[in-house]
């Protein structure tokens, strides 16, 4: 889902890609209405909603911004609160070691 | 329970075969377990309290020591249980003709007809001829398009032991070998379900390899298949493969999970464990999105299916579906 | 326009015998002419055995006929079409292909979409929630359909629905979108009309370049994820006989959850490529031929006008209360463009999106879609009004269409009674018709196939001669079959 993105409205704010990478040893399985992440020492840690779709967009490369952008519509959050959901579940995803910066 | 490796060495090209390539995809040199590393083999069933010596590997009849190790087997008391492809050259099936039928079985992996694999039918039903109730039949099933029903054929025709065992065909992780997807397993599941009544008529009872759950059977199916379903969604546990290397792994389909050598301080409770821990490392996940709902897990009926086929869902920092070689190909 | 008078029981001849078929009782059956004149004599239930069985079957009122839904619209499933855009050019699609706009559905139309949605689920006491995306190519606006996966799982989660997302797609897409599908999606339709051979020809991209090795990959890819793989095959008068050769490779290929065959609708564009249809007769020769490519491999083959699991008032989500939500917010019971609807005089739109992002229905106009099912003349006199439906209500059985069968009527009577056959353990009866043309033009060219009169001697027996298609010809009367 990351390619063919339209040019992103972020473009001349920030980078248009995502500062950050997975982990190495991280994985995570999609499930029927949650995701789970595995940071491959057997602990897991199951996203709901909003994060799981933070995660999945964060994953596939997009900036913070565009982020944001997506999850406002996906969590009916106005363009602060998204971008504050994703920046707090992205810090927290950083303290437990499941993504790094790129 | 741990199988032991023989040879590398195989006549037949099965699909389905987990242990034809490595890890890595790499297709595995021929290589034959010495003897003395099948003696210590021995020692390490002997100290863990199995009673059986489970001989696999390519095609274990190959090795040329066979009829060897048949008889220290045999020698030091265990049972013997041969997994075979059915073509067994002559003089490893004149010595499996000596071992008595209450101390030998040959689990031999039947490619029932309408799959388009050579049979060779010929050799095979000599095999069963002359092994007869020391033969019990298998089949990998790897598509739903299988066809069981002659098997009662066979056993009726050759005296073969009155029981069918069924596997199913998981992912080797970056083998690349033909599976079955769990998408199929409910065609899969409606197959079986009517040949197990089938062959209860013909009073041959079926049993279950890892990796069958609840939910590939139809709905009232379950009570229909007897103590042979008593299995179904037990999560795999390590098997313990010891290759000829002398490397133990959990089983084929997660050799990739790692291994540990065979020492004399290695018992099969340590190895499990060990193994036990590395599967918990990949953590919770199981063969589709739909076992988040299930009531067969939600009351620990079910441990998720094959590990190893639950792990093709985990999804990595890149793209990570790797694609069988065997698939892309145009007409 | 007056509905159409609906018949439950039907009686059409197969080669010497006749099949019975009675799709709200669940039941067909094969009987000889004496049988059948019995039958209709209500003779049958005077004496004992199988008969006797069949006409009391007959003779009791089905009670689960299905009927149009009424009050508030809940939908079976809600489309989206997130594009009409498309990034290749099919030689017989008349959507526009890569001509049509890319429009891109706004997010906050398809935001007010899914919680409209949800809203019905939960009001009718639903327990899962299905999304369909059409298009044009609906992963050529990715974001969208990211937003619209993603708020269903948000909904479903909050709402303890079981979502149930799917899709059509023409495989060419970036590994990353195949990945996604993958992992988010329930199901998902491939288009790929066969071997690199044909289906280059069939489907190119909007340059003329060749496709097949991008779909394969994306196939192969699919193949190897949990979502359920279907592929759909669109045939033509040149890939005809390759039909049953195409289904088994795709099934050894790929190892889909299904295949779906289905034949070329004539169009403007399938006419400047010198594209037709393939004979009707001859598709449902090969199409039967298809079919037992399922039993050997276990994966169902599917033509979908044949499909005889349960009665159905309609072939598609038109007239169930299907919702489609167009990119620029039409809400719609049709994903074909409104142009095709209104060269038929047809409104399919059900509704729009208020001022406020609000999903409102017109009951009116969703009164008037459901009612469409119902209005199929030609359908009237035929065993497959059950279960055909009458195929696409703008492309077949559209208001003022003619009254005679047209091809697809034939191969979809053809086809349907062989299954039906086969149901009943007759296969060799259905292998033995479709090797006899005149036999098969007797079935299909079957002037009144209804058989209400179960035990009434004094049903006048319509003796019309009816039209016959033969093959590579012009419509012609003849002398029809007489019934019994």
């Amino acid at each position: 889902m990351a390619a063919r993105r339209r040019a992103s409205p972020c473009a001349e704010r920030e980078s248009a890609v995502s500062p950050y990478r997975v982990a190495p040893g991280v994985h995570w399985v999609v499930g029927r209405t949650a995701l789970t992440i595995l940071d491959g020492n057997g602990a897991a840690k199951t996203l709901g909603y909003p994060e799981a779709a933070v995660w999945d967009f964060v994953t596939r490369g997009y900036s913070l911004c565009d982020v944001s952008r997506l999850i406002a519509p996906v969590a009916s959050l106005d363009p602060p609160a998204a971008r504050q959901v994703v920046q707090a579940a992205v810090d927290g995803w950083i303290a437990s070691g499941f993504l790094e910066r790129a | 329970m741990a199988n032991i490796s023989i040879t590398t060495a195989c006549n037949r090209d099965c699909a389905f075969c987990f242990a034809a390539r490595t890890e890595n995809g790499a297709r595995r040199p021929v290589r034959h377990m010495p003897l003395p590393r099948v003696e210590a083999a021995l020692d390490f069933l002997g100290r863990s309290g199995v009673s059986e010596a489970r001989l696999l590997g390519g095609e274990p009849t190959l090795h040329p020591d066979f009829g060897r190790v048949v008889d220290m087997v045999v020698a030091r008391g265990f049972g013997l249980v041969v997994f075979s492809g059915g073509l067994v050259p002559e003089p490893a099936l004149k010595k499996l003709e000596t071992v008595p039928v209450s101390a030998v079985s040959l689990l031999l992996n039947a490619v029932p007809s309408g799959l388009g694999r050579p049979l060779e039918p010929a050799r095979l039903e000599e095999v069963c001829r002359r092994l007869g109730p020391r033969v019990t039949l298998g089949v990998t099933i790897d598509s739903p398009a299988i066809q069981l029903p002659s098997l009662l054929d066979a056993i009726d025709r050759c005296g073969l032991r009155r029981t069918v065992r069924l596997g199913l065909g998981h992912p080797a992780i970056g083998a690349a070998n033909s599976y079955l997807r769990p998408r199929q397993y409910p065609e899969v599941g409606r197959r079986v379900t009517q040949f197990v009544l089938l062959a209860r008529e013909r009073d041959v009872s079926v049993e279950f390899d890892c990796g069958w759950v609840p939910c590939m059977f139809p709905d009232g199916a379950l009570a229909t298949l007897g103590h042979g379903a008593d299995s179904l969604g037990s999560r795999c546990s390590p098997v313990l493969d010891l290759l000829p290397d002398g490397r133990f792994i959990s089983c084929y389909p997660l050799a990739s999970l790692g291994s540990i050598v065979l020492h004399p301080g290695l018992d099969a409770r340590n190895a499990r464990e060990y193994f036990q821990d590395r599967r918990e490392k990949t953590g919770p996940c199981f063969l589709g999105p739909d076992c988040d709902g299930c009531g067969w897990r939600a009351r620990g009926e079910c441990g998720g299916g094959c590990l190893s086929a639950a792990l093709l869902r985990r999804r990595t920092g890149r793209l990570s579906v790797a694609v069988a070689r065997r698939v892309v190909r145009g007409c | 326009m007056h509905r159409m008078t609906r018949h439950g029981v039907f009686l059409v001849p197969v080669l010497d015998r006749w099949l019975a078929f009675a799709p709200l009782h669940g039941v067909a059956a094969v009987v000889n002419a004496a049988a059948a004149r019995d039958l209709r004599r209500g003779a049958a239930v005077l004496s004992n055995g199988a008969l006797a069985d069949l006409g009391r079957v007959l003779r009791r009122v089905p009670s689960n006929a299905p009927c149009p839904p009424d009050g508030e619209a809940c939908p079976p499933l809600l489309g989206i079409i997130p594009t009409r855009g498309c990034n290749l050019a099919c030689a017989y699609c008349d959507f526009g292909g890569s001509s049509s706009a890319h429009t891109t559905m706004a997010p906050s139309i398809a935001v007010a979409a899914v919680d409209w949605m949800a809203q019905r689920m939960r009001d009718a006491g639903r327990r899962s929630y299905r999304v369909h995306f059409f298009g044009g190519e609906p992963f050529l606006a990715p974001e969208i359909v990211a937003i619209v996966v993603h708020r269903v799982r948000l909904l479903a989660d909050r709402h303890g629905l079981a979502p149930y997302v799917d899709g059509s797609t023409s495989g060419v897409i970036d590994a990353g979108v195949c990945e996604f599908i993958g992992d988010y999606f329930s199901g998902i339709a491939v288009s790929l009309d066969g071997p690199p051979e044909i289906h280059n020809r069939l489907r190119p991209r909007s340059g003329g370049q060749p496709t097949f090795d991008h779909v394969n990959r994306t196939v192969a890819r699919l193949s190897e994820m949990p979502v359920e793989l279907c592929l759909r095959a669109c045939i033509t008068e040149d890939s005809v006989e390759e039909l049953e050769h195409v289904v088994r490779w795709m099934i050894d290929t790929y190892r889909p959850s299904a295949v779906n065959i289905e034949t070329l609708t004539p169009g403007v564009a399938s006419r400047r490529a010198g594209l037709k249809a393939p004979d009707p007769y001859r598709f449902a020769a090969r199409c039967v031929s298809a079919y037992k490519v399922a039993d050997d491999t276990g994966v169902p083959v599917v033509y979908s006008a044949a499909e005889r699991e349960r009665a159905r008032l309609s072939f598609c989500p038109v007239g169930t209360d299907a919702v489609i939500v167009s990119p620029d917010g039409r809400v719609s019971a049709c994903y074909l463009r409104p142009e095709d609807w209104r060269s038929r005089g047809l409104d399919l739109d059900v509704g729009g999106i208020d001022t406020e992002g609000t999903v409102v229905i017109d009951r009116g106009a969703l009164g008037r879609v459901r009612e469409l099912p119902l209005l199929k003349p030609r359908c009237a006199r035929c065993f497959c009004q059950w279960t055909c439906a009458g195929g696409c209500h703008i492309n077949e059985t559209y208001p003022g269409c003619a009254v005679d069968y047209t091809p697809f009527c034939v191969q979809t009577r053809i086809v349907t009674a062989c299954l039906l056959l086969r149901d009943a353990g007759c296969g060799e009866v259905a292998d033995a018709l479709v090797s006899d043309q005149r036999a098969m033009e007797r079935l299909a060219c079957h002037w009144w196939d209804p058989f209400d009169s179960i035990g009434d001697e004094n049903v006048p027996v319509t003796g019309e001669a009816s039209p016959v298609w033969p093959r590579g010809g012009e419509p012609r009367r003849a002398q029809s079959g007489s019934p019994p």
